[in-house]
Order: C-alpha cells, then structure tokens, then sequence
C-alpha cells in the first residue's frame, strides 16, 4: 500500500510531459489521456482514503533515505481527505473544460491541468518543509499559466497582479523556512516538531518568527482576511471552469496552516505553542463575514454559471476557523 | 569588519532596496525588486547554514570539520526557481503592457490612477 502514495505525484507528472511532449498537436488524444488520469487519479485517491480513514499513517521514503535526511511522503486521514477533494472536484472541471472547448482557446491546457494536479497532490502529501514549497512553486506556475489561458487584457493585468503577489509570497516562504531550518537544523516536519519541543531558550524567539512568518504565507494563499487583496480579480477574470478548480488552491493554504499548526507549534513548541492561534481566529472570523457579504452581495452570485469568487474565501476560512477552534 | 556583520548588511540592503522597488508598482521596477529580493533570500538561507570558511560541504578524507551541504543544496532550487519565475514575469509584464498599453501592476492607466474614477479597471468581463 505504501508505494500508492507516489502515485498521485507521479501520473500527473507522467500524463502532463506525455501530453506535452508527444500529444500537442492531438487534441482528440490528449483529451482522452487527461480524462483517463484524472479518473484513475480519483478512483486511487478514494482507494487511499479508504485505506487512511482506517487511522493508519503511512510513510513513503522517496528513493529508500531514512526518515530525517531524505523526503517522506505522508498519508493520513487530513492529507488523504484533501488528495480525495482534489481529484474529485478535478475530474468534473476538467470534462466542463473539454465540453466548453476551454482547452481549444490555446495551447498546453492539459499538461497545464496535469501539472496543476501534480502541485496539488504533492503539497497535500509531502512531508518534508522545503519540499512544501518546491511543491507550492509547482502549482503556482501551473496555475499562472491556467489563470491566463485563453487570454484578453483583463485576464493578463488581473494575472500579472496574482503572479507579483505569489512572488512575493514565496519570497516569505523562503525566509521562513531559512529561520527555522538555522533554528531547527531540520526540514522534516515530524522531525522539526521534536527539535522545536527541545530547543534551547535561545532558539525560541527564532521559531517563533519562522512559525508566524510561516502562517503569513499561509494565510496569504489561503486569502485571509487581511491577505485577501489579490484573490476577488483574479478569480473573477479568469474562466470559469479555472476559478473552480482554483477553490481547493486556497484550501492548500489551509491545509499548511493546520498541518503546521498543529504538527509543529502545538502544545509541546514551548514558547512558540499555540502562537499563530489568536490571529488565526481574528482572521478566519473576518474572512467569513468578508465571505458571506461578498456572497450575498455580489453581482455575480447567482445565475452564471461563474461561481462567484467572494466564496472561495469563505471555504477557506471556515477550515482555519476550525483549526484555531480546535486548538483551544 | 566581521564577515557577519558584511553578510547581514548585505542582505539588509538588498532587502531595502527590493522592497522599495518592487512597492513603485510599476512592472519594471517591481521585476528589479524581485530580484533584488531573490538575491537577498539566496544569501539568507546560505547563512543559515552558518557562516564557515574553507570547509568542503561534502566528504573528504582530510577534512576536519565540513559546512551544512544542505542550504547549498535549497539555494541552488531557489536559484532555479526565482530565475524561472523572473523570465515569465518579464514576459508576462510585457505581453500585458502591449495588449494593454497600462504597466502599471494593478492595471490601472495613469489618468486612472490620479482620479480613481477612470478606466474601469475590470474591462468588459465583470
């Protein structure tokens, strides 16, 4: 069972250079070999929560290095539940893409939708901190050029908006990670959160800014109230198959905060325990009022079939909600 | 001068100097501050390894101490990766700026940007 845990990462990436590679000038192929990676993909993501919803954990070495030198990929209910949504809300965008003719508007829509997936996949399952953002970069890229597919001004000033914004974003991501790999001297997530519990006192005013930084960027893709700016245009001007498929993009954000919330700043991070839970809480309300207003407010909201893009945030602030909840 | 104190500086100000450009919200200027700003992050994470002088990252018979192979390893994938990420933001900014005459970041035109009640920023697709 342990070696399925690869397979979500590496079929999309398979599929997308395939497709890329030797399928472009064949639409009609192409298409078939999307759709048929996609439903493996879901059918092996409920197989893999099935098999996770029993409590079990399991770990995969990425080419057999031991646990804290090499990079694990982990399945567990939360990963395995995300891994679950993503292939299912990926399988029904992606045949309203091919029905729309979405993917007609220009080139690389599959091995773009692939690679997406594959960012997707692996953000929710690694579980290693570096590899969580060579994992972001991955989607994010992907999602740069899905953003933008089919094009028009509006597209492209509201896309270079979103690309600066994400840049800057990762930029963070870097630094934070830089901290508390200097604090910590590890990158392994289960392994950061044992050097965290028995860091020395000189150490804690570092992991904690690592931590809180950490949750910015977090925030920042998940579109947390205060990080929210870049998300209403971006999803509001890009096509609408896209948009949906865009939602589980923030919940990425969220998934990160809980992951490394309650991993690693838990009950046992010493000065650094619970820390980013107050501002979460502030946040996360903020976001779901924001949410709802924009909701029942919104021009949009009903009767396109564009989903209106006020909420998405409310999806992801309902989860951080959650997660600061349950910490209390 | 200590070699700590050169780093940290240098990071500093190439901290300052991306910030500043990339808050001008102009493209140009805000692809020279994201570099800027990759350039800073790359000498962060190598110092997080600590600083050490003269020590092979990896094996070496007449070694007696080595430096943190590791964020050598992470800088070069940031190097990678920041490096693809200025080429397409270039290309992007460019595209938009033709398709759009407006290079400005948020998409507004200048006349736009003094009275706020200009171009609608939307376009037609709202």
């Amino acid at each position: 069972m342990t070696a399925w845990i690869i397979v979500p990462v590496a079929l999309p990436a398979l599929v997308a250079a395939l497709t890329l590679l030797s399928l472009r000038h064949r639409l009609a192929l192409s298409r078939t070999v999307s759709i048929v990676a996609t439903g493996l993909l879901a059918v092996l993501s409920i197989v893999l929560l099935g098999h996770a919803s029993t409590g079990a954990i399991e770990v995969y070495a990425v080419g057999s290095w031991v646990a804290p030198y090499g990079i694990v990929l982990v399945l567990d209910r939360l990963s395995a539940l995300m891994l679950a949504l993503t292939s299912l809300l990926a399988l029904p965008v992606l045949v309203h893409a091919i029905v729309t003719d979405l993917d007609r508007r220009g080139w690389h829509f599959h091995p773009l939708f692939q690679f997406q997936l594959l960012g997707l996949n692996g953000a929710f399952l690694t579980g290693d901190l570096f590899n969580l953002f060579v994992f972001f970069e991955v989607l994010l890229i992907a999602s740069y050029g899905l953003m933008l597919h089919g094009q028009g001004a509006a597209r492209l000033k509201a896309g270079l908006q979103y690309v600066v914004v994400n840049l800057v974003g990762s930029t963070l991501f870097l630094v934070a990670v830089g901290l508390l790999y200097g604090a910590t001297g590890t990158l392994n997530m289960a392994d950061m959160a044992v050097r965290v519990a028995a860091a020395s006192p000189g150490d804690q005013a570092l992991i904690k800014a690592g931590g809180l930084l950490l949750i910015v960027v977090f925030g920042l893709k998940a579109a947390l109230v205060p990080l929210h700016f870049w998300l209403p245009r971006t999803y509001a001007s890009t096509s609408g198959a896209m948009a949906a498929l865009f939602a589980i993009m923030t919940k990425v954000g969220a998934y990160a905060i809980i992951r490394m919330v309650t991993l690693v700043f838990g009950a046992t991070a010493q000065a650094s325990a619970w820390a980013p839970a107050p501002w979460i809480l502030g946040a996360a309300l903020l976001t779901m009022a924001l949410g709802f207003a924009g909701v029942l407010g919104g021009e949009g909201g009903s009767g396109t079939c564009r989903p209106s893009p006020s909420s998405v945030p409310w999806g992801s602030c309902w989860r951080a909600s959650r997660c600061s909840s349950r910490q209390r | 001068m200590s070699l700590e104190f050169l780093v940290s500086s240098a990071i500093g100000l190439l901290t300052a100097c991306g910030v500043y450009l990339v808050l001008r919200a102009r493209t140009f200027p805000v692809v020279l501050g994201l570099t800027f700003l990759s350039y800073a992050i790359n000498l962060f994470l190598f110092a997080c390894g600590r600083l050490v002088i003269n020590r092979p990252p990896l094996f070496d018979k007449a070694a007696e101490a080595y430096a943190d192979p590791l964020p050598q390893a992470l800088v070069l994938t940031a190097i990678v990766i920041a490096f693809g990420m200025t080429a397409f933001v270039v290309i992007l900014a460019l595209r938009t700026y033709l398709e759009s005459g407006v290079d400005h970041v948020d998409g507004r035109s200048d006349a736009a940007g003094q009275r706020r009640t200009g171009e609608p920023s939307q376009g037609g697709a709202a």
